[in-house]
C-alpha cells in the first residue's frame, strides 16, 4: 500500500517540493531510504520508529521503502521526519488520513514523539504557500516565525500524536491567529538608543547622513571614542523595516538556524559584527551546503567590521562584490545559493598602529612611515566604496557624567525617514533606492551643482589634497545633506560639509 | 668620463673606497710612506695580516683592475670626487677633525662662501616635528640658504622638501654610497633635490651599503658642510645628537626648535636650549641670529596688523585664537550644529584661513614666515 506526503527541502533560501512517499509491502522486515538523503535524513529512521512507537503505534512488519522524490535534489536535515512517520502510518493504514496531499508537514521527531524545532520554516513556508498548498502543520514552536503570512491555515502541533489526531479528523487543532505586519512592529526596539551616546556632536551627524542616504561609513578614532556604540546606534534610527525586507531578512536568519525557538518575524534590523579573525567563507557564505555568511545575515541591516586593517586582504576583497551587487553568490559543486546582502557597511579603525595618533591625552609612539602602511592595508578598491569617512574624538570625562540629554533614536529616525522618502519619489522609475546607489549617470541627473558649489568642490580638490576618486562620493554625501534638510538643490553649504567626511582623502592624514 | 684623475689622486680614490672598518690603519699606512701614491706603489701581499682579510681583499682587487669598478659605478650616476685641499672641495669641511680625503658628489655643491643650514632630527618625529622642519626649510630657502641634511625618513625628508618648497638648495649626505639611495620610499626626493640645483654627497664607495655604524659618521659631514645647525625633534640618546655633538665641536652656532615638555621628541632640543643653545620658531630667527638679513626685517612680520589687532568677528576663528579645538569643541563653544559648522570649517580651510590636523582638531594657519 502507498501512500504520499509533501514537504519542502532548502535550497538557499528557497523552498523546493519534495514529495514523501511510502510503500508498505509484506514480506521480509526491512526499511529503506531512497532519494539522496544526507545523513541526518538516514538518520531519521531510527527516530521515526522509535517516534511510532512511543506514540501508540506500530512500525509496519513488513518491508518499508520511503522515497524523497525528485531523487537528484539533495535532502538535507530533520524536517522530513515528520512527513515520513506519517506516510508510514498512512501506508500501512493504521489510521485513515485524507488531503494529505493538501498539507505541509514540517517537523523533527524525538524519540518520545514529540516534535522540535527546524530552520528554513518561513522559506518552506513561503513556497508552499505559491505552490497552492493551504494548510501547514508545524512545530510548536517554529509557529510564530510563520505568524504573519495569510491566506494559509497554520497549525503547530506538538507530539506526532496530535498530528495524527488532526489529520484524521478525530480531534482538530485549532489554526494559528494570525498576526498583521503592524502588530509585530510594536515589538520593535533599537538595540541601542542614541540619547546613551553622550557628546560626539559631529559623528552623530555623520552617523545620520549615512542612514539617510544608505552610505557606507568608516569610522577613524583612538580606542574608547565609541565607535562600536555609534554603530550599534545605527539599525535604530534607519527607517522601518517593510514586510517584505523583514520576510526576507528572516528567510536568511531561519536558513541559517539563527530564529530561536518561540521567535517571530524579524522586525528590528540586523546588526552583525564579526571578528576581525573572520574567514572569507563565513563573511560571503559558504560551507559543503552553502550556508549564508555575515554579510547576508546583515541583509537590510548593518555590517559593521571593527578594527578594518586587521581583517585578512583577501577577505576584505572578497568583501567588494556582493557589497556592490547587493547579491552573495554562493557555489559549490554540490549545491549553489544565492543570498541577498544589501546591508550598509559600517567599519571601525584605529588611526595608527598604538591606536594615539592625534589624541590630546596620549602621546602616539607610531612613526610617521608606520602609520602609513597601516593606513595601507585598507585598500583603495575598498575605501572606494565607502562614502563616508569621519574622525571621531574621544569624549571628554565632564560630558559623560554630565546630565545633558540627547536626541533619542526616534527623533532622528523621523528625519532619516522622511530623507528616504525625497530620495525615493526622486529615483522612482530608476531602480535605485537611495543616494548611496546613484550612478555617474544618476549623479549627472539628479545632482547639478550651482556654479559657487562646483567651485568650492573644485577648489577643495585642489587645496586639501583630496583625490579625485572622493569627487563624486562628496556630491551624494551633498545629495544626502540637502534631502535630510528638505532642499531641492544641492547649496554650497551642503557641498563644504560633505567634503569634511573624507577624512582619509585629505593630505594631512599621516604626512 | 667627465673628470680625469691623475696617480696620486686615483690612488687616494682607491683608500677612499675601501671599507670603513680599515679606515684608521690606511691613514696610518698613508702616514708611513709619505702619500696614498706610495701605497699603492708598496702594497704588497704581506698588508693581509695588518688589513685583515676584507680590507685587503678590496684594495688588491681594485689595485689590479686600477680601480675600474668603481670608476664605473660614479659613471653610471654622473657622480665625480672631489679632493681635501684641491678645487671643488667644500672649503667648509677643510677645517673640521677628520674630513673626508674624497668625497663623491652627484649633482653640484652650492659656491663655497655661501650659507648653510644643518636641519636635523629623528626618524621617529611628531606632526608637528614634521611640519615645523618643512616650514623652517621653506623659509632658509626663501633667504637662498642650504639645507643640509641626512636624507633620512621622518625630520630629514621634510627638511629637504622644505627647502625644495622655497626654491632653495638642499644637499643631502648620506651613510650610503651615491648609488645607494636609502630609504627607498626617498628615492623621489632625491630626483628632486638633483633636479633643482642640489647635491647628494657621501665619502663611501659608490656602491656601499647602508650600514648602520656608517651614520654617525657621516653625521659629522652634515654638521661640517653648514655654517649652523637646528635641531628638530630627537631624545637624548639618539644619532642625532652626534651631529648636533659634532657640530659644536666644530663651533657652529646651534639653533633648536621648543617642543612640548612632556613629548619624547624634545628631551634633545630642550636640553640643548637649557644649556643655552638658540631658540629657533621660524627660519627669520636663524637668519638674524646669523646676520644673514639682506634687506630690513619686514615689519608686518612682527607686529600685528590692523586688521589682524581687531578681534575676529567669526566666531570659529575668534575661538581659535589661541589654540588648536577639536570638532566637539567648537559646537560648544560656537552653539553651531555640527553640520554647520563643518560646512564654516570647509570653507575656512580652502580660504587657508584654519587647517584641519588629526584627530578631527582645526587650527589657525599662522602666516608671520
Amino acid at each position: 500500500m502507498l501512500a504520499r506526503t509533501i514537504c519542502f527541502a532548502l535550497q538557499g533560501v528557497d523552498g523546493r517540493p519534495v514529495d514523501v512517499e511510502a510503500d508498505v509491502q509484506g514480506g521480509m522486515g526491512g526499511f529503506y531510504m531512497v532519494g539522496l538523503p544526507d545523513t541526518a535524513v538516514r538518520e531519521s529512521k531510527e527516530r521515526v520508529t522509535s517516534a511510532l512507537r512511543n506514540s501508540g503505534y506500530a512500525m509496519p512488519a513488513g518491508r518499508v521503502t520511503v522515497n524523497l522524490s525528485p531523487a537528484d535534489l539533495k535532502k538535507e536535515g530533520a524536517a522530513f521526519d515528520l512527513p515520513i512517520a506519517v506516510s508510514i502510518l498512512a501506508a500501512s493504514r493504521q489510521t485513515a488520513l485524507p488531503n494529505l496531499e493538501k498539507t505541509l508537514l514540517l517537523g523533527e521527531l524525538s524519540l518520545d514523539g514529540s516534535l522540535t524545532p527546524v530552520r528554513g520554516v518561513l522559506s518552506m513556508v513561503i513556497s508552499a504557500h505559491q505552490a497552492g498548498i493551504e494548510s501547514v502543520v508545524l512545530p510548536w514552536e517554529n509557529g510564530p516565525e510563520a505568524q504573519t503570512l495569510t491566506g494559509m491555515l497554520i497549525y503547530p502541533a506538538k507530539t506526532l500524536r496530535e498530528v495524527i489526531d488532526h489529520l484524521s479528523g478525530k480531534l482538530p487543532l485549532p489554526a494559528q491567529i494570525q498576526l498583521s505586519y503592524s502588530d509585530c512592529l510594536k515589538e520593535t526596539k533599537p538595540l541601542m538608543d542614541l540619547s546613551l551616546v553622550k557628546g560626539q556632536q559631529g559623528a552623530r551627524r555623520a552617523l545620520e547622513i549615512a542612514a539617510a542616504g544608505g552610505h557606507n561609513m568608516l569610522m577613524i578614532g583612538v580606542p574608547g571614542s565609541g565607535k562600536t556604540m555609534l554603530a550599534r546606534c545605527l539599525p535604530g534610527i534607519l527607517p522601518r523595516m517593510t514586510f517584505e525586507e523583514a520576510c526576507e531578512t528572516t528567510r536568511i536568519h531561519s536558513v541559517a538556524g539563527l530564529i530561536k525557538p518561540g521567535q517571530g518575524l524579524i522586525t528590528n534590523r540586523p546588526f552583525r559584527s564579526p571578528h576581525h579573525a573572520v574567514s572569507a567563507p563565513a563573511l560571503i557564505g559558504g560551507g559543503s551546503d552553502a550556508r549564508p555568511g555575515e554579510i547576508s545575515l546583515a541583509h537590510n541591516g548593518v555590517l559593521f567590521l571593527d578594527e578594518l586593517p586587521e581583517y585578512a586582504p583577501n577577505v576584505l576583497e572578497a568583501l567588494r562584490q556582493p557589497l556592490e551587487d547587493g547579491v552573495a553568490t554562493i557555489a559549490r559543486v554540490k549545491s549553489r545559493a544565492q543570498y541577498l546582502s544589501q546591508c550598509m557597511l559600517v567599519a571601525g579603525m584605529n588611526p595608527c598602529p598604538c591606536g594615539y595618533y592625534g589624541s590630546r591625552v596620549r602621546a602616539c609612539h607610531c612613526g610617521e612611515h608606520a602609520i602609513r602602511r597601516y593606513l595601507g592595508r585598507v585598500s583603495g578598491p575598498l575605501l572606494d566604496r565607502i562614502d563616508l569617512q569621519v574622525e571621531v574624538d574621544a569624549v571628554p570625562v565632564s560630558e559623560i557624567t554630565g546630565n545633558t540629554e540627547a536626541e533619542s533614536s526616534e527623533t532622528v529616525r523621523r528625519r532619516v525617514q522622511a530623507a528616504r522618502e525625497r530620495q525615493q519619489k526622486r529615483l522612482q522609475g530608476t531602480g535605485l533606492h537611495c543616494n548611496a546607489q546613484m550612478t555617474s549617470a544618476a549623479i549627472q541627473a539628479f545632482c547639478p551643482l550651482s556654479a559657487q558649489a562646483q567651485t568650492i568642490l573644485t577648489r577643495a580638490v585642489e587645496k586639501m589634497g583630496m583625490s579625485m576618486r572622493g569627487y563624486t562620493r562628496i556630491i551624494k554625501a551633498a545629495r544626502t545633506i540637502a534631502d535630510l534638510q528638505g532642499e531641492k538643490d544641492i547649496s554650497p553649504a551642503h557641498i563644504a560639509e560633505a567634503i569634511q567626511y573624507r577624512a582619509l582623502d585629505s593630505k594631512y592624514w599621516g604626512t | 668620463m667627465m673628470f680625469e684623475l691623475n696617480q696620486e689622486q686615483l690612488a687616494r680614490l682607491w683608500l677612499q673606497c675601501a671599507p670603513m672598518s680599515a679606515w684608521s690603519k690606511l691613514g696610518a699606512l698613508k702616514k708611513r710612506y709619505g702619500s696614498a701614491r706610495a701605497v699603492w706603489e708598496h702594497f704588497t701581499p704581506e698588508h693581509y695580516d695588518y688589513l685583515g682579510p676584507e680590507a685587503f681583499a678590496f684594495l688588491a682587487d681594485s689595485r689590479s683592475s686600477k680601480c675600474s669598478m668603481i670608476l664605473r659605478a660614479l659613471d653610471e650616476t654622473g657622480a665625480y670626487p672631489v679632493f681635501y685641499g684641491e678645487d671643488g672641495y667644500p672649503l667648509l669641511l677643510m677645517p673640521i677633525d677628520h674630513p673626508p680625503d674624497v668625497l663623491f658628489i652627484r649633482g653640484s655643491l652650492p659656491p663655497p662662501g655661501g650659507r648653510s643650514v644643518a636641519v636635523v632630527g629623528a626618524r621617529a618625529c611628531t606632526r608637528y616635528g614634521l611640519s615645523q622642519a618643512r616650514q623652517i626649510a621653506r623659509g632658509l630657502g626663501q633667504a637662498g640658504v642650504c639645507v643640509v641634511s641626512g636624507l633620512a625618513r621622518g625630520i630629514d625628508g621634510a627638511a629637504h622638501q622644505g627647502a625644495l618648497d622655497g626654491g632653495g638648495p638642499t644637499v643631502a649626505v648620506l651613510g650610503s654610497g651615491v648609488n645607494q639611495i636609502y630609504p627607498s620610499e626617498n628615492k623621489e626626493l632625491a630626483e628632486r633635490i638633483l633636479e633643482n640645483g642640489g647635491a647628494v654627497v657621501s665619502e663611501l664607495h659608490p656602491n656601499a651599503p647602508p650600514l648602520a655604524h656608517h651614520f654617525p659618521v657621516r653625521n659629522r659631514i652634515i654638521a661640517g658642510l653648514s655654517n649652523a645647525l637646528l635641531l628638530i625633534e630627537a631624545r637624548q640618546k639618539s644619532g642625532t645628537h652626534s651631529t648636533v655633538q659634532y657640530a659644536l665641536d666644530q663651533g657652529k652656532e646651534v639653533f633648536a626648535l621648543p617642543g612640548n615638555v612632556d613629548a619624547p621628541g624634545s628631551e634633545l632640543p630642550l636640553l640643548l636650549l637649557k644649556e643655552g643653545a638658540n631658540l629657533c620658531t621660524c627660519a627669520q630667527d636663524i637668519l638674524s641670529a646669523m646676520a644673514w638679513e639682506d634687506r630690513p626685517p619686514r615689519q608686518e612680520s612682527f607686529l600685528p596688523s590692523e586688521a589682524e589687532e581687531e578681534e575676529p568677528l567669526d566666531p570659529i576663528l575668534r575661538s581659535l585664537a589661541l589654540e588648536e579645538k577639536t570638532m566637539e569643541e567648537l559646537i560648544r563653544e560656537t552653539g553651531m550644529s555640527a553640520g554647520e559648522l563643518g560646512a564654516q570649517l570647509t570653507l575656512l580651510e580652502i580660504s587657508g584661513k584654519v587647517e584641519r590636523r588629526a584627530g578631527r582638531a582645526y587650527a589657525l594657519v599662522r602666516t608671520s614666515s
